[in-house]
């Protein structure tokens, strides 16, 4: 139910995204002749460019400027039959001015050959091309640029120059990131749910998971600014800047939910040392893909490691972490250019989509556990209380007070009182997992003291060398005293039961409860009623992790031993 | 009277005890305490009581196996027990009384006068009567018993199909245990009225009732009248 449900939150995000696409543009050939100075006449379609420098045009590196392209470039007879406007579409992070076969198209801002005199162009700029220039056959396009405020992640200032039906190449480009477009709807539902899990549960790895969809988004919504947004190229630097910023906390976000998901050890250092690696791709230095692509490669290697571990320390799901980032680890070292440019936003939607799906599913699981362990708790609480409100032990009692009150009005009152501090205790402790030794000793005396009452002798619990602070399960040794004073008959008239503490090893604490042979009586049976009780308490308050024996002592008696975790 | 009071309780034995004797006063031969099942068993094969006290939850263990016994014996039983809920199976196997516990001396009293018939019949009534053959007990389904005769001091059951056991309870103590259907013709003789047939009278006043497995038991006179009441 819930994945279908996501699937249609995912359907309507895409929904507003999906446009019908325009024809085809078509790319200005690749070489082009540059010059690296400036003059008017080089717009001129007649002028002599054979001297100039051949070179790929997006490989095209400067600074400052003014500096020329010229593209000789024959047009298709498709192309100019069609009856819709065509532009030519400009992506370059500079200012410009273009030329068609000498005519004038227009300008991006204004080339200049200082920074003061230079006025910042749009990256992107669209010129209307008349229909009458567009004739079949050969043509040169001059373009002429100046990047007197570029920044240092901008290496290759022109990223596109393109011919097509007029305004086509914006939706493409939009289009482009119908995908991404997506995952923005998926990535925002699952932060907003996960921030509302830590703010009920203050889970810190709901805290991590949400932080990496907000930073992925926020990485999404800058890339694709690209296409939505007409900004001078003054801004791309600082838009590389936060992509690369974004991107890396990303990844470290990512990075720290696995870790606290898989309850890795040294977490502080894992996160400190992925982080200091990936660090120096935060600073403009070349191309922003290839800082992009390390960032990546530190967080998915060191994400993968970490899995790796996990998995081999019997996190069996982490096995899911360990294919997926192996997957998108593979992806990016086969098919970098692919996978930056395509599919790493999907790529890593799906990533945080699965592990939030996987986590809210272990949440799930982690509510039923404690549902039912609430559930078990309750019933344990019910079924102390319950023991005292047995008939046998409730109504024993009150004619045994009957008896005194009638007999010794002064010990009648004061067994009424033994009880009334046995059932006080009993409801202060009944609902707790685990309660302080020394009110447990209380609740043991005090049912001693009333069985003393019933059975007209005195027992004592003689407790030897209990840790202060010790915590244990309510009625732990009340039951087997409880247990004692029911199956056994003991003749004289003061019986001591002993209770003796030992820390172990490993911070754990060894109970030994003794109880001292009777007159003729069977030893308690090891699983009724009183044993199976005391189980459950333990295992409620310690898991697994606690042990509870019995047997005979070599004078006859009884003797339980329970080893429990110090708390 | 003896009495045998079967309790681990140490106070409610002796409060059992101490109300028994300033209820029964110099009528009480001797009150004697076991606290184990096994001591019971042990006294009652060394003297028989007049009246059993029986607890049926001593030690942590279920009482039952001894009450089925007891019942068996000549002696009445007596429950004071803190479970109720076992009061009707208890009253079923053939008990004069269930006290429950805490109790007080008016409530020990009206059981003490059940003992006496003064106080009437047991609150419920037996389905089944406890019969001793060798060492072992079997319940005989009251349905199947025809009539009762007495035996000196046993009673002998006669069942529907002929068959013939002794019980070592008196007939006058059966009669307490019966349900109504049960009902004493003559002084030696109580019947089924299920299986009762024609009533018949003959020379000298004496009248007989014919039962269904073709038994004749004599009716007294004085009891000529409840009985034809009852065969209406």
């Amino acid at each position: 139910m819930k994945r279908a449900l996501l699937v249609v939150c995912l359907l309507l995000y895409c929904a507003p995204t999906i446009a019908a696409q325009d024809s085809l543009p078509l790319q200005l050939p690749g070489q082009v002749a540059f010059r690296a100075q400036d003059n008017l006449q080089f717009s001129q379609p007649g002028f002599n460019d054979s001297g100039w420098q051949r070179i790929d045009w997006w490989k095209i590196a400067f600074t400052g400027g003014p500096v020329w392209l010229r593209w000789h470039l024959t047009l298709p007879r498709r192309l100019t039959d069609s009856d819709k406007p065509a532009g030519l579409f400009l992506t370059a992070f500079a200012s410009s001015e273009i030329w068609w076969d000498g005519y004038r198209l227009g300008s991006n801002g204004s080339v200049a050959a200082s920074p003061g005199a230079e006025r910042p162009g749009r990256s992107r700029a669209v010129f209307f091309v008349p229909r009458r220039l567009l004739r079949a056959g050969d043509h040169v396009v001059a373009l002429r640029l100046s990047a007197q405020h570029a920044s240092a992640w901008i290496a290759t200032p022109v990223d596109s120059v393109q011919l097509a039906t007029y305004g086509s190449p914006l939706t493409a480009a939009q289009a482009q990131y119908r995908l991404s477009l997506a995952s923005v709807g998926a990535l925002l539902l699952a932060a907003i749910i996960l921030l509302a899990i830590r703010w009920r549960n203050r889970d810190r790895t709901a805290l991590w998971l949400a932080a990496a969809c907000l930073a992925l988004l926020a990485q999404l919504a800058t890339q694709i600014s690209r296409a939505f947004l007409d900004y001078p190229y003054t801004w791309q630097g600082p838009r590389l800047t936060l992509i690369a910023v974004f991107a890396y906390l990303t990844g470290w976000m990512l990075l720290g939910f696995l870790l606290s998901r898989y309850g890795s050890r040294h977490r502080n250092a894992w996160l400190i040392g992925a982080g200091l690696l990936a660090s120096p791709m935060l600073f403009p230095f070349g191309e922003s893909d290839f800082h992009t692509f390390s960032i990546l490669l530190v967080f998915l290697t060191v994400g993968l490691i970490a899995s790796l571990l996990a998995a081999r320390a019997s996190r069996r799901d982490a096995w899911l972490s360990v294919a997926v980032i192996g997957l998108l680890l593979v992806t990016l070292l086969l098919q970098p250019e692919r996978f930056l440019h395509g599919w790493v936003y999907p790529g890593f939607t799906l990533l945080l989509c699965i592990y939030f799906i996987d986590y809210t599913r272990a949440q799930a699981r982690i509510r039923q556990a404690l549902a039912q362990a609430q559930l078990t708790g309750a019933r344990l609480e019910l079924e102390l209380l319950k023991k005292h409100l047995r008939p046998h032990f409730l109504m024993n009692t009150l004619t045994a007070a009957a008896e005194w009150l009638e007999k010794s009005p002064e010990q009648g009152s004061a067994m009424i009182e033994a009880v009334a501090e046995e059932f006080r205790l009993l409801d202060r402790i009944a609902s707790r997992r685990l309660i302080p030794l020394n009110d447990e000793l209380a609740l043991t005396q005090s049912h001693m003291t009333v069985m003393g009452y019933r059975h007209d002798q005195t027992y004592e619990l003689r407790a030897c060398n209990m840790p202060g602070k010790a915590q244990v399960p309510p009625a732990v040794f009340h039951t087997l005293a409880e247990n004692a004073l029911t199956h056994n008959r003991y003749g004289s008239r003061r019986v001591t039961f002993s209770l003796a503490a030992e820390t172990t090893d490993g911070g754990r604490i060894r109970f030994t409860f003794r109880c001292p042979p009777g007159d003729t009586s069977p030893q308690p049976s090891s699983e009724g009623t009183g044993t199976t009780y005391v189980k459950a308490r333990l295992r409620e308050a310690f898991g697994s992790d606690w042990t509870f024996n019995a047997g005979t002592t070599p004078e006859g008696g009884w003797a339980t031993v329970i080893e429990v975790p110090e708390r | 009277m003896r009495i045998l009071i079967v309790e681990d309780e140490t106070i409610v034995a002796h409060r059992l005890a101490r109300l028994l004797s300033e209820l029964l006063g110099k009528r009480i031969r001797n009150i004697t305490i076991q606290k184990s099942h096994q001591e019971a068993a042990s006294a009652l094969r060394d003297e028989t009581p007049d009246v059993l006290f029986l607890d049926l939850n001593l030690n942590g263990r279920d009482g039952f196996e001894l009450l089925t016994h007891a019942v068996s014996c000549s002696f009445h039983v007596i429950v004071v027990s803190a479970n109720v809920d076992r009061a009707l199976e208890a009253f079923e196997y053939g008990v004069l009384d269930f006290v429950p516990k805490p109790f007080s001396a008016k409530r020990l009293r009206k059981a003490l006068e059940r003992i006496d018939k003064t106080g009437g019949k047991a609150e419920h009534r037996a389905r089944h009567l406890s019969v001793r053959i060798g060492d072992a007990v079997e319940l005989i389904p009251l349905e199947s018993v025809a009539s009762i005769q007495g035996a000196d001091n046993y009673s002998e059951i006669i069942c529907i199909n002929g068959r013939r056991l002794l019980h070592q309870k008196t007939l006058s103590r059966l009669e307490t245990l019966l349900p109504d259907d049960f009902i004493r013709v003559h002084r030696s003789h109580i019947v089924n009225l299920h299986h009762a047939g024609a009533l018949h009278s003959s020379e000298g006043s004496r009248y007989e009732l014919t039962l269904s497995d073709g038994r004749s038991v004599p009716v007294g006179r004085t009891r000529v009248k409840t009985l034809r009441d009852a065969l209406i």
